[in-house]
This record gives C-alpha cells, sequence and structure tokens, in this order.
C-alpha cells in the first residue's frame, strides 16, 4: 500500500453522493438572532484542519442534535447542514471517519488551506446552511 | 479631492505661521511685537490638484515687486514642521527645535483625518515626505499638552440646554464612564439639540458630529464645538448592539465546549465603536460573535456577497467579502467602518 493508501484507510472512505447531507452541531453563543456564524462552518486550531460532522447517511438532524447534547454532553443550538456537493463546490472534500463515541462521525476536509482560505470556504458552507435553516429543532413559524 | 480636505489645507497655512513667528521670536529676542503685516506675509494657493491621489500642490505668493526669499521664517517653518512629524512617525521625540509654544497648533491640522487616512508632506519636487495621520496629530500634541483635539463622531443623548450660557451637557455613548460632557451650543445647533432633548429631559439618541478635547487616554471631556446633532435612523439597532456586546462581554474561560477565552476589552471596545460608526453609514445590523481567541467577529449577508469583519483580541480588525456565486474574496486588511462601508456599496 502507498502512503496515500494508508492514510485514506485510516480517515476512511470520500463520501461521494453530492446529496448526502453533513450535520453541524452549533454553539449557543455562535448564533445571533436565530443566524449562524461561519465560523462555525471552519475548523478551529484545535480541529486540525478536519471540521466534524455528523452523515446525513447514517443519522438525522434530530438524533445527531441528542447524541450531542445528551449523550457527549455538549451545548448546541440546533443542526444546521450542508451537503457534500456543496462542500465540493467550495473545493473541500468530505470523508466518513467513524468513531466508537461520536454517532455518524465524518469531517470536511480542510487540511493544508492557510487560515484566509480555510475562512473563505467556510464562508461558503455558511451561506447555505444559512439558507437551508436550523433542521432540529425545527424553527417554528 | 474631498471638500473637507480643503479645511485641512487652511489648518495648514496657519500652523505654518503660528509656527514662523515662534520661529520669529526666537531669533529677535530684543523685539515684544511681531513686524506689521508679518502673517500677511505668507499667502499661499492651490496652483494645481495633481493626478493620481489627491496631491494639493500648494504656490507660495510673492508681494507684490518682491522676490521669494530663499529662506525666512515661513520656509524654517515648513521645514520644522516636517522634520516635527517625521520623528513623532518614526517614534522619536519632538525635535529639540521646534518651538514647544505652537504644538498646540497641530491641534487643528489633521482634525478630519480617518483613521486609515494620512497627509503626506512632501517638499518641492520631493517624491515622498513624512505622513501624517491621527496617530501622529496625538502622540505630536501630548509631547506637550495635556488633552488633544480630534473630531468626534458619536452617538449622545442631551441631558441639560442652558440658553444663557448657549452650553448644553452631552452624555456621549463612548465617554468614560458615561460622565455627562459640556459641549457649546450656536444659532444652527440651538434648535437640533432642544429637539433631541424633549421630552423628557433625555430624550432620544442623537448622532452628534464636532469637535472633542480628549484626555491622553483618548477619551472625550468636552466638545470644543458641535457641527451637527441628527436623529438616528436606527435606534432599535444601537440599543441591539449594545445589548449584544454586554451579552457577549460575559463569556467566561472555556465558553466553547471547554475552549474559547473570555473577549478581551480591546476587541469589545473596538467592535462597539466601529459597528456604531456603521450604523450611522446606514450600513445594516450586523450579527455579532465570540470567536475562540478573544476576539469578536459580525457578518452581513448582504447582496451576492457574505461579509465579515474579524476584531482580533488586540483591538487590529480585517474584513472580508466573499461573492456566494463565484467564490471570490476581497480582503481589507484594516476593518474600518469607512471602509467596510465601501463593501457594502461594491454589495448592494
Amino acid at each position: 500500500m502507498t502512503d496515500e493508501d494508508l492514510q485514506a484507510a485510516a480517515q476512511g472512505a470520500l463520501l461521494t453522493d453530492p446529496g448526502e447531507a453533513l450535520f453541524r452541531q452549533i454553539h449557543p453563543s455562535w448564533v445571533d438572532d436565530g443566524v449562524p456564524t461561519s465560523q462555525a462552518f471552519t475548523p478551529t486550531p484545535k480541529d486540525e484542519g478536519e471540521l466534524s460532522i455528523a452523515r446525513g447517511s447514517r443519522t438525522t438532524a434530530e438524533a445527531a442534535y441528542k447524541h450531542y447534547t445528551t449523550i457527549q454532553k455538549l451545548a448546541s443550538a440546533g443542526t444546521w447542514a450542508v451537503t457534500v456537493g456543496e462542500a465540493s463546490d467550495a473545493g473541500l472534500e468530505s470523508f466518513d471517519d467513524d468513531q466508537p463515541d461520536v454517532l455518524a462521525h465524518g469531517f470536511v476536509d480542510f487540511r493544508g488551506l492557510s487560515r484566509k482560505e480555510a475562512k473563505r470556504r467556510g464562508v461558503l458552507l455558511a451561506a447555505h446552511a444559512r439558507a437551508r435553516g436550523r433542521l432540529f429543532p425545527v424553527e417554528s413559524g | 479631492m474631498p471638500v473637507e480636505a480643503l479645511t485641512e489645507l487652511v489648518a495648514y497655512q496657519q500652523l505654518v505661521v503660528g509656527v514662523a513667528k515662534e520661529v520669529y521670536r526666537s531669533s529677535h529676542a530684543d523685539r515684544q511685537r511681531l513686524p506689521r503685516g508679518f502673517a500677511d506675509r505668507l499667502q499661499l494657493r492651490l496652483q494645481a490638484i495633481e493626478q493620481g491621489s489627491a496631491v494639493p500642490v500648494l504656490e507660495r505668493i510673492r508681494e507684490s515687486g518682491a522676490l521669494l526669499p530663499r529662506a525666512d521664517e515661513f520656509t524654517r517653518s515648513r521645514d520644522l514642521i516636517e522634520e516635527a512629524v517625521a520623528a513623532i512617525a518614526a517614534g522619536d521625540a519632538l525635535p529639540e527645535d521646534f518651538p514647544r509654544q505652537a504644538v498646540v497648533l497641530f491641534n487643528r491640522f489633521g482634525q478630519t483625518l480617518r483613521p486609515d487616512e494620512a497627509i503626506e508632506l512632501r517638499k518641492p519636487g520631493a517624491q515622498s515626505g513624512p505622513k501624517y495621520t491621527r496617530d501622529v496629530q496625538r502622540r505630536l500634541v501630548l509631547e506637550e499638552e495635556r488633552t488633544f483635539q480630534a473630531e468626534v463622531s458619536d452617538i449622545g443623548w442631551v441631558l441639560e440646554l442652558d440658553s444663557t450660557r448657549m452650553t448644553c451637557m452631552m452624555r456621549l455613548r463612548s465617554a468614560l464612564r458615561a460622565q455627562p460632557v459640556p459641549a457649546p451650543v450656536d444659532d444652527f445647533t440651538f434648535d437640533q439639540v432642544k429637539a433631541a432633548m424633549e421630552p423628557n429631559g433625555e430624550g432620544p439618541p442623537v448622532h452628534v458630529t464636532g469637535i472633542g478635547v480628549y484626555s491622553t487616554a483618548g477619551h472625550v471631556l468636552r466638545l470644543s464645538s458641535i457641527q451637527e446633532v441628527s436623529p438616528i435612523e436606527d435606534p432599535e439597532g444601537l440599543e441591539a448592539l449594545d445589548s449584544r456586546i454586554a451579552e457577549l462581554a460575559e463569556l467566561k474561560p472555556g465558553w466553547l465546549d471547554g475552549a474559547g477565552v473570555p473577549l478581551t476589552l480591546e476587541a469589545l471596545g473596538k467592535a462597539r465603536t466601529t459597528l456604531t460608526e456603521l450604523l450611522l453609514l446606514d450600513v445594516p445590523r450586523a450579527r455579532i460573535y465570540p470567536t475562540p481567541e478573544g476576539g469578536v467577529q459580525a457578518e452581513w449577508a448582504a447582496g451576492g456577497y457574505e461579509i465579515s469583519v474579524t476584531f482580533e483580541p488586540d483591538g487590529s480588525s480585517d474584513a472580508l467579502a466573499v461573492n456566494r456565486e463565484s467564490g471570490e474574496s476581497r480582503a481589507l486588511e484594516k476593518g474600518e467602518a469607512a471602509g467596510i462601508a465601501q463593501f457594502f456599496q461594491l454589495a448592494l
């Protein structure tokens, strides 16, 4: 196996269904008047270029939210989503990344990008997620 | 060249004359008074506006029948001013031979400068010269004075109006501990101030422009003049901004799932000031968020663009506009209000 094959095996399969939803849980401080920040779609330094998502083919917006808040006991204002195709349009690949304690885990790959470039692509993802709106809890009205 | 820049040319002439007077006095210690018509010996006229950025060329007019002196108090004054600006801009002390009594005159020169603007002082034929900025102005004046003057553009509330003394008391949004500051009114501003005070002695917030007297720490102590007092278009936007900034100021260490540091006063202050200026420039209300590093990020969706401004923990800022369709981006190194407002003109 080549180094690239080993890396691919370690990080899981490339996601290829452009319609697959990639769920993000967003911290309450990162939502203002119902609108999430683009920072929520850009990895922080501790993420090392991997923006965590829950795969829409293996879970739902509701289950992802409940797992995150009740099992992982982390704060979330709700589930927002982009798709594999939208990430691809922004020049970002998405991968499966099975982890024992995290439901349907995967990530969008920002590795190797400068901070500025990561920010630009995060802005594009956030625009799609905002347009789609919060998926769970479902927004009333 | 903007019309306001013409006032800077007038202020520059007054500065040159003021420094020249002190130069004359220091070299004629035996004379108590300046020669008759001394100030009139310096007549400047705008010879041309050169191509490119706004470069007004000032020409000294000869007195009738006279040759221009090669060097006199006014040319010496011009050189001293340039040397003083160059020294302060370089972080050095004010040159020894600059007349201390004239330092206060720098208060009037540069009052219309925005934070990202500069006046470059070039000698005849020179390709460059020292740059005079708001920061240089402030540091220059504070070499000798305990206060400095600069333009004020702030939100305020009128608390009192004294029609006999033609003064008022205002609470400015940026003032230290919201202490009221005194301000003079004139026939033009009296009605504006009176309208802003009604109905209960503390009326609606208003946009106040004028000249402020600042402390060394940069707080407005009083207004030396009011240019205009006008109603605010979106007082709810202002309230929402203050409320959100106050909310973010309460974030504790580890606010982001164990990561995230409290926001710095520098970032919060810069965000509050800049976003207020933007509201006054009719830029729509921003969404405001904390950053994990202790900064603040403001975001807007405008036309086909996503616009964001990041106020870093040290108070510096930058801006980014991304076109949603093409993905192309434009960045601003400094997230100052005027530059950000231009992003909106581009987007809308």
